[in-house]
């Protein structure tokens, strides 16, 4: 297969098929993400006593802390495909790591808040606000996890064999779904946390 | 990058764009100090998001940058979501 048409932009869209590709796929992303907020909704209607005493045991401050990480991470993301782009490796791995040394700290954050609700006797089963919870950050956590494999792969890539300017629209699709996971997320944090 | 502009003013913008953000996340959690009204807090957290949103994908996620009709990728997705969501708040099907 040529791989002119992931690399090029294309005549007809201005764009080239990877980041094409990258855009359906968070299309459908927000799609699916669309029906853990519907569900959300109809479920905190019809328990909204439970919904509003289960929200304030939550750890308000923690989850500030993680959305300053997660924001930090999507800054340094967008910075690493910035210093690819104009060719300059050390950068992109520099602002890579430091993405990625985010995203684990997110998750590390996340599971504290997870352990410290166990520790309490709260689960996924004590009530349809934890289920709720517990679905939608834990997806969210694993689309976190799903964003750190490919950034160690071009980690480990750019320090075996070094990684090519020319690749650069890799590094910005990734970057496309990493922004997403941390939109995701903006809109989680109030959702979860703060609207109660 | 198509966009005329250069390197260290992209570089700028993305900063600007997480001042913005760090910004808007301090206030959404200061606004819930005041009590505005149930419906009205809710208002209050979704448009801040919304904010937030629109920073994320116009910027970090190249939307002005690149080619207008990518936007229609964003576009149609968000109109279903935001029909899904109305009818459940709004309408309350």
């Amino acid at each position: 297969m040529s791989t002119a048409t992931t690399t090029t932009s294309r005549f007809n869209t201005g764009i080239y098929h990877g980041k094409l590709g990258m855009w359906v796929f968070l299309a459908s992303e927000i799609m699916f993400f669309a029906g853990f907020f519907g569900a959300f909704i109809v479920l905190r209607d019809l328990n909204i006593e439970v919904f509003t005493a289960s929200a304030h045991q939550l750890d308000k401050v923690v989850a500030t802390i993680n959305t300053a990480v997660l924001i930090g991470s999507s800054l340094t993301m967008a910075l690493s495909h910035l210093a690819l782009e104009r060719g300059n490796e050390a950068k992109f791995r520099l602002f890579l790591t430091i993405t990625i040394v985010c995203a684990f700290a997110f998750l590390g954050i996340k599971s504290y808040e997870y352990a410290s609700k166990f520790s309490q006797d709260i689960y996924p089963w004590t009530n349809t606000f934890f289920a709720t919870y517990f679905t939608m950050t834990g997806f969210h956590a694993l689309h976190v996890i799903g964003g750190i494999i490919p950034m160690v792969w071009m980690l480990g890539k750019s320090l075996v064999k070094g990684y090519p300017q020319s690749m650069h629209h890799r590094v910005e699709a990734l970057g496309l779904y990493w922004h997403f996971v941390d939109l995701v997320w903006i809109f989680l944090f109030p959702t979860l946390y703060l609207i109660f | 990058m198509a966009s005329g502009m250069s390197f260290q003013e992209i570089q700028k913008s993305y900063f600007k764009v997480f001042l913005a953000l760090m910004v808007l996340t301090a206030l959404t959690v200061a606004v819930t100090t005041i009590h505005f009204g149930d419906v009205a807090n809710i208002v209050v957290g979704v448009l801040i998001a919304t904010a937030k949103a629109v920073l994320v994908a116009y910027i970090f996620m190249h939307l002005k940058f690149d080619n207008k009709r990518l936007r229609y990728f964003v576009i149609t997705p968000m109109f279903f979501f935001i029909v899904f969501i109305f009818a459940l708040t709004v309408l309350g099907l």
